[in-house]
């Protein structure tokens, strides 16, 4: 459990030093608040426009966090040649793993605290009241979902060739899946035939990212949270999808060479 | 002082000088600049955006409630919040003086309330937890709710000026949120743009027909009446916004009505009766206005905005 704590430190600390999440931060900010700035009808109390944009660019800003930070994680380390020393501590594969999960999922979830902490602030000096219950069911499903982004991006440094075509397909697949997978039965039900098998298949395996992507309409429209009930299944959900995705990394890792 | 620092000292006094030149002339250009720059940027596509930000406004009408493009078949298509706002004529209208949709506990959206149907597996209906799939309106959640629609409608305006029903649903709804004078100039903004737009005179004049500034209402109506009968006139009669028409025309009648000139409303009762789906009921009114009564009850006078 140390080794695992260790390894997740030094890549929190890593993403402490880059540049990456201050800079998604100060432009998610300014443009919100270039947003804000905007006169609509003199009505300063308008938020609805102003928490969707913000919530977009959340979403996209700890994807992109998400996806860049794990993915360059094992190719650094053999690149850099540390994994050699790294594995001879002795440290097991599983662990490096484990570690370089809970680094980045961690790191992810800092990231969310601010980003979401600058969201409650913009809507509240807009709305003056503020349901934190909301935004705090809000965050930790976007957290449960980044779980399952980072297993995929850990999983596909294993399988791909470069950080960067890892990269690509990682945030094309997670995006694919935010925007297509609620529709995909309909789409599999018009489509009928073997295809739309087919298509009902992938709705059935892909991860339900669009779970925590579609309640930000609840922040936006001030409805109802799904219940804590709902929602810790939602999370179980993610945990275990993530749990799939690690194992799935550490049956490719345990026995690939090093030197790749 | 050293050669460069006088050097630095004299950039910036010039820089300073030029900037109080310079400024004001582009603030001068600014609006015209902001609207080469949308033209320049989207080209013609700025259409397509004004559209989808135009059905956002109604996406926010709906708390989100709203078909995708895959649920489409079985969804709506008519913009709900211009039917709301009376800039289309609907099967409610025939039932409804103003054109106004009137949304009870018993109003029934029909296809609308039922795009997502049944839950087709066991994912589909746990997935329903997760985003909007019961219709609401924002009308319901408080009086100002409806302004969460006006940032899209403004968006929608400016990539797409001559959008005539644009101007037209976002008056209403700053009417309906107490923004009267936002409201004018809205509209006002919107007839620069359509000089030849009977729909946003008529929106103008009953404007200033429930401030009761009744003036400037006939004034506006009148000239909304005359652009209706340039463009419409020369349609076949099926293809004519009849609609439009008996608008304008009812609230011309009211004008004359509530400024004491019987004779003229008569006469636009008249006009009315004959595009009106329910003449009897107009030719009842004509008698009434003939008998001496009034053709509606006078506002209170704590109701006058102006």
């Amino acid at each position: 459990m140390n080794v695992i704590q260790a390894i997740a430190i030094v890549v929190l600390k890593e993403m402490v030093r880059r540049k990456d999440f201050y800079v998604l931060f100060i432009i998610t900010a300014l443009i919100t608040l270039l947003m804000g700035s905007i006169n609509i009808f003199r009505d300063q109390s308008i938020a609805g426009y102003l928490k969707e944009l913000a919530l977009l660019l959340i979403w996209i800003c700890s994807l992109v966090i998400a996806i860049s930070t794990t993915a360059r994680q094992l190719y650094a380390e053999k690149e850099n040649r540390t994994i050699f020393p790294l594995l001879a501590k002795p440290v097991s594969r599983a662990q490096l793993l484990l570690g370089k999960f809970f680094g980045c999922w961690i790191a992810c979830g800092l990231a969310l605290f601010v980003f979401y902490l600058f969201l409650g602030i913009v809507a509240a000096s807009r709305e003056h009241t503020l349901d934190v219950g909301s935004y705090l069911v809000a965050m930790l499903l976007h957290w449960g979902a980044l779980a399952v982004v980072v297993g995929m991006a850990l999983l596909g440094s294993i399988v791909f060739a470069a950080p960067s075509s890892n990269g690509t397909i990682c945030f094309v697949v997670a995006l694919g899946i935010l925007f297509l997978e609620r529709h995909l039965n309909t789409v599999a039900l018009q489509t009928g035939g073997w295809l739309g098998n087919v298509i009902y298949g992938v709705y059935f395996i892909t991860p339900r990212l669009d779970w925590a992507f579609e309640v930000r309409e609840f922040l936006i429209f001030h409805n109802p949270m799904p219940g804590i009930v709902i929602w810790t299944q939602a999370l179980l959900f993610y945990g275990a999808y993530a749990a799939m995705l690690l194992l799935a990394a550490w049956l490719l890792f345990r026995r690939r060479a090093l030197n790749t | 002082m050293r050669a460069p620092q006088l050097s630095l000292l004299l950039l910036l006094v010039g820089c300073f000088a030029l900037a109080t030149q310079v400024g004001p002339r582009f603030d001068q250009l600014g609006s015209r600049r902001e609207k080469d720059l949308l033209a320049s940027t989207f080209g013609e596509s700025r259409r397509l955006f004004a559209n989808h930000f135009f059905i956002r406004s109604d996406v926010y009408f709906h708390s989100g409630y709203y078909p995708s493009i895959f649920d489409q078949p079985g969804g709506k298509k008519e913009n709900h919040l211009a039917e709301h706002a009376g800039a289309k004529g609907t099967d409610h209208d025939e039932h409804s003086e103003h054109g106004e949709h009137e949304h009870g506990e018993h109003c029934d959206h029909g296809e609308e309330a039922s795009f997502l149907g049944k839950p087709k597996d066991a994912m589909d209906a746990f997935t329903r937890h997760f985003f909007v799939s019961q219709h609401t309106h924002l009308t319901e959640k408080g009086t100002n709710s409806p302004r969460e629609i006006l940032p899209w409608v403004k968006l929608a305006a400016q990539l797409d000026p001559q959008k005539v029903e644009t101007y037209t649903v976002g008056a209403y709804w700053l009417r309906q949120l107490n923004k009267n004078d936002e409201a004018e100039q809205f509209l006002r903004e919107g007839l620069r743009q359509n000089p030849q737009s009977y729909e946003i005179a008529l929106e103008l004049g009953r404007g200033y027909f429930e401030v009761r500034d009744y003036a400037r209402a006939r004034n506006v109506l009148e000239m909304a009446m005359a652009r209706w009968r340039e463009q419409e006139n020369n349609k076949p009669a099926e293809q004519q916004n009849i609609f439009a028409a008996a608008q304008i025309v009812n609230y011309l009648a009211r004008v004359e009505d509530r400024t004491g000139n019987r004779d003229r409303a008569i006469s636009w009762l008249g006009i009315l009766k004959k595009l009106s789906p329910h003449p009897d009921e107009i030719e009842k009114r004509i008698e009434e206005v003939r008998s001496g009564k009034p053709l509606e009850a006078q506002p209170a006078e704590s109701q006058r905005s102006r």
